[in-house]
């Protein structure tokens, strides 16, 4: 007679102390690379582990072995900023450059936007020394399996020292844009450096494999502009003449279809 | 709409000054030091000075903004009795030595120490202002005279001390007797610092002045003052120190490969000193990590060990059904970075050997609520070696001189897609091991976000044949691939006494698993 069983999920990690006809329940003889924890949702059903990406960009020592990782914690006048909701209050959400409001879901994914439609967010705080070094990005990663194909494409932008009072960082200030395709399952980019509207130097362009999450960077020292995508330096360039009075600082996205009308 | 932004970093200084707290990274690669900056990104320190090339280097805070690091090394030159003075009273000499400059002394990062002195040598630590081929002059004076003298001698790395606020990398000079040198390891523990691992004296802990991490006055009395544990008396465990563990300020683990001792309160001031283990100690320096609970976990030779917060009782096997053999017996070389994850609540255990090479030996993922133990393989270019837990993430200092962090976003190891598979089962398709059996259906759905996973069914006369035959891997008669979501019923029709279903990850998108049911039949006894 014809009976179901149920092949679970081995929450209990590799054994190998049985004989193997009395493999105790919820273990398995073998396995790589998996958690009881899914990292797409967090439940207890199991799947594949996390990947990994770069905590810094900058491969040190001439790419010999670590030695030595250690932590410190003391009292200055900088500021680390990690906001995994963007609802705190750093940010503004008054539409700027013809950009919208951002607004999230409650897993965090972008509300939907019609083509062309630009959402991001403007730092409302601007008290920082713009004459020392600063650097901020944002994580970003498809919700499905992969970037939209091309002619389509996710965009998306970092915007650095925008005007305080009235920010417009695409005709006065930087900013960098990151075009996302699907390569054969990869992530294919094309990244632009804006200074005051106009681009510096040529597109940067390449080919990440997968399409993980990975974060886009730039950072600003004196009159430097840097800028990276999955550990890739896209730009390191200077760029802008000295300011005053233009620190605020956003980022946006867009979905673009690529239709030419 | 298929981006999304998960999460947003900066790093700025505030103007008006506005002082608040920070984390601050410290890494050092090649003899380099290099700390996270105002733009949160690693930069080089700039310094003369550098840090050991080979074995994993300790440091610890202590005070506002310094950093004192345990660089230590091989001896560039030694000796048990031949030391000499030199052509003056900052001049020294050894007979085993016909060309100083040979040794490949760097002023600015080795020392001189000398020990057992008779006639004009003094016992103490110095500074080597200059290396020539004769002798060696001391930055201050080493002799009282030029008269007859012997010792023992070596030239060793001196411990450093980072300052971050002054962005320096100094020599650690005690301000009040002679700085451990050489040593391997170094903690914080009740406002004082702790070294062990001098080679020379492997079973010799070294403690600080309270308060004062520049005081090694061995011979003050009083509570507070530094202390040298040389005997058990002084709570030395009598043999080579593995680990120094601080858990809190309530007790320090002081760990050999095959003991645990705790040591409660400050040794100058009625501490006490006991032992946990004769049988299970920490086999490496890094070998350890303290849960969220302040549990303390490490790795022994008979596998991962728990010491429950407080060290009232004993360690206990944090598994002792389902140790996995690869985790007993380890060689002595080996490197191990260890880290809890505070947000997966497990640990992260990367053991690799630069002498058998990365990939000889396993890595683990340890899941801290059951225990489980999950095998991990990583690109063995990029091994990681280090391991710190770090404001939110678990940070993995590699062999490629990157730093990385795991990321739940993430379906690939820094662009290298995953290898990931499991085996299901055994399990008997027939009545027992008495009657062979037909797997008629398979019955699958993958998480709907993820990605899809190809599945084998190897089937054999004895579970042991068909495990054998899913961890060989080879050419199955039956196989498909699941779809994230629900999946079409497979039709597999597959014969045997017992099988074994192998699914395994198509490579650039993670996959999560939701269920998978078998149906099958009595297909008749067994008669082979």
């Amino acid at each position: 007679m014809a009976k179901p069983i149920d092949l679970w999920f081995p929450l209990g990690g590799l054994d190998r102390r049985a004989a193997y006809q009395s493999q105790a329940p919820y273990t398995t003889p073998d396995c790589s690379n998996i958690r009881a924890v899914d990292p797409l949702q967090g439940r207890t059903r199991g799947g594949q582990r996390p990947g990994w990406l770069k905590f810094d960009h900058t491969q040190l020592g001439s790419g010999n072995r670590v030695r030595m990782l250690a932590g410190m914690t003391i009292s200055d006048a900088v500021s680390r900023l990690f906001d995994p909701n963007m609802l705190g209050s750093n940010w503004a959400t008054a539409s700027w450059d013809s950009i919208q409001a951002f607004t999230f879901d409650a897993d965090g994914v972008l509300a939907d936007q019609d083509d062309g439609d630009e959402q991001g967010l403007m730092s409302s705080f601007t008290d920082y020394s713009a004459g020392t070094v600063y650097g901020f990005g944002i994580e970003v990663v498809p919700t499905g399996s992969a970037w939209p194909t091309s002619p389509a494409s996710d965009n998306f932008y970092l915007f650095a020292r925008a005007d305080n009072s009235n920010p417009a960082p695409r005709s006065s200030g930087v900013e960098v844009k990151l075009k996302l395709t699907n390569s054969s399952g990869n992530t294919a980019y094309v990244a632009q450096l804006f200074a005051n509207g106009s681009q510096v130097g040529s597109d940067a362009t390449g080919t990440v494999t997968g399409t993980s999450a990975h974060w886009f960077d730039i950072e600003i020292s004196a009159d430097t502009v840097s800028a990276w995508y999955a550990g890739v330096q896209l730009f390191n360039a200077a760029a802008v003449a000295a300011h005053s009075g233009q620190r605020k600082f956003g980022f946006a996205s867009e979905y673009d279809e690529g239709l030419v009308l | 709409m298929t981006r999304r932004i998960r999460a947003f970093r900066g790093s700025f200084t505030r103007n008006p000054a506005l002082t608040g707290s920070r984390s601050i990274l410290a890494v050092s690669v090649n003899g380099l030091l290099y700390a996270t900056n105002a733009a949160g990104r690693l930069a080089q320190v700039s310094s003369a000075r550098t840090l050991t090339t080979t074995g994993p280097i300790a440091a610890v805070q202590r005070g506002a903004d310094e950093l004192f690091i345990a660089d230590h090394g091989v001896a560039l030159g030694s000796h048990a009795s031949n030391g000499a003075v030199g052509t003056g009273t900052s001049k020294f000499d050894a007979a085993s030595v016909s060309d100083w400059t040979t040794l490949g002394i760097d002023t600015d990062d080795y020392v001189l120490v000398i020990e057992n002195a008779t006639g004009d040598l003094v016992n103490g630590i110095y500074a080597i202002s200059t290396v020539d081929s004769g002798e060696l002059t001391t930055s201050t004076a080493c002799a009282t005279g030029t008269g007859a003298a012997t010792a023992k001698w070596r030239i060793v790395r001196s411990p450093k001390v980072y300052d971050q606020s002054l962005g320096t990398l100094v020599r650690l000079d005690a301000t009040s007797g002679n700085e451990p040198v050489a040593c391997s390891m170094v903690c914080q523990f009740l406002d004082a610092l702790w070294w062990a691992g001098d080679p020379d004296n492997p079973h010799v802990w070294y403690k600080s002045a309270q308060g004062d991490g520049y005081d090694y006055n061995y011979t003050a009395e009083g509570a507070g003052v530094a202390v040298a544990g040389t005997s058990s008396t002084d709570g030395s465990p009598g043999k080579p120190i593995t680990a120094l563990v601080p858990v809190g300020g309530d007790y320090l683990a002081i760990a050999c490969r095959d003991s645990l001792n705790v040591m409660r309160g400050d040794p100058s001031a009625g501490g006490s000193f006991s032992n946990l283990s004769q049988t299970v100690g920490i086999v490496h320096r890094d070998a350890w990590c303290l849960g969220r609970n302040g549990e303390l976990y490490f790795l022994s030779t008979a596998g991962v060990q728990v010491l429950s917060y407080g060290a009232s009782t004993p360690p206990r096997p944090l598994t002792s059904d389902k140790l996995p053999r690869e985790l007993v017996g380890l060689p002595n070389d080996c490197t191990v970075a260890m880290a809890y994850d505070k947000a997966a609540n497990g640990i992260h255990l990367f053991i690799s050997s630069e002498a058998l090479g990365e990939g000889a030996l396993r890595h683990w993922w340890i899941d801290a609520e059951s225990g489980a133990h999950f095998p991990v393989s990583v690109p063995s270019a990029s091994t990681p070696v280090k391991a710190l837990a770090f404001e939110e993430a678990v940070l993995l200092g590699c062999k490629d001189g990157y730093i990385r962090q795991f990321d739940p976003s993430c379906d690939t190891d820094d662009g290298t897609a995953i290898t990931s598979y499991v085996c299901l089962g055994p399990f008997m398709l027939g009545d027992g091991a008495i009657a062979d059996g037909m797997l008629n259906e398979l019955h699958a759905a993958l998480a709907n976000d993820g990605g899809t996973a190809t599945w084998k069914l190897f089937t054999g006369n004895t579970a042991e044949a068909a495990v054998d035959a899913a961890i060989a891997n080879g050419t199955a008669t039956w196989s498909g691939t699941f779809l994230a979501g629900r999946s079409y019923t497979e039709y597999p029709r597959a014969r045997g006494v017992a099988a074994v279903l192998r699914l395994a990850g198509t490579g650039t998108r993670r996959w999560g698993f939701e269920f998978i049911k078998a149906v099958r039949d009595i297909a008749g006894r067994y008669r082979q």
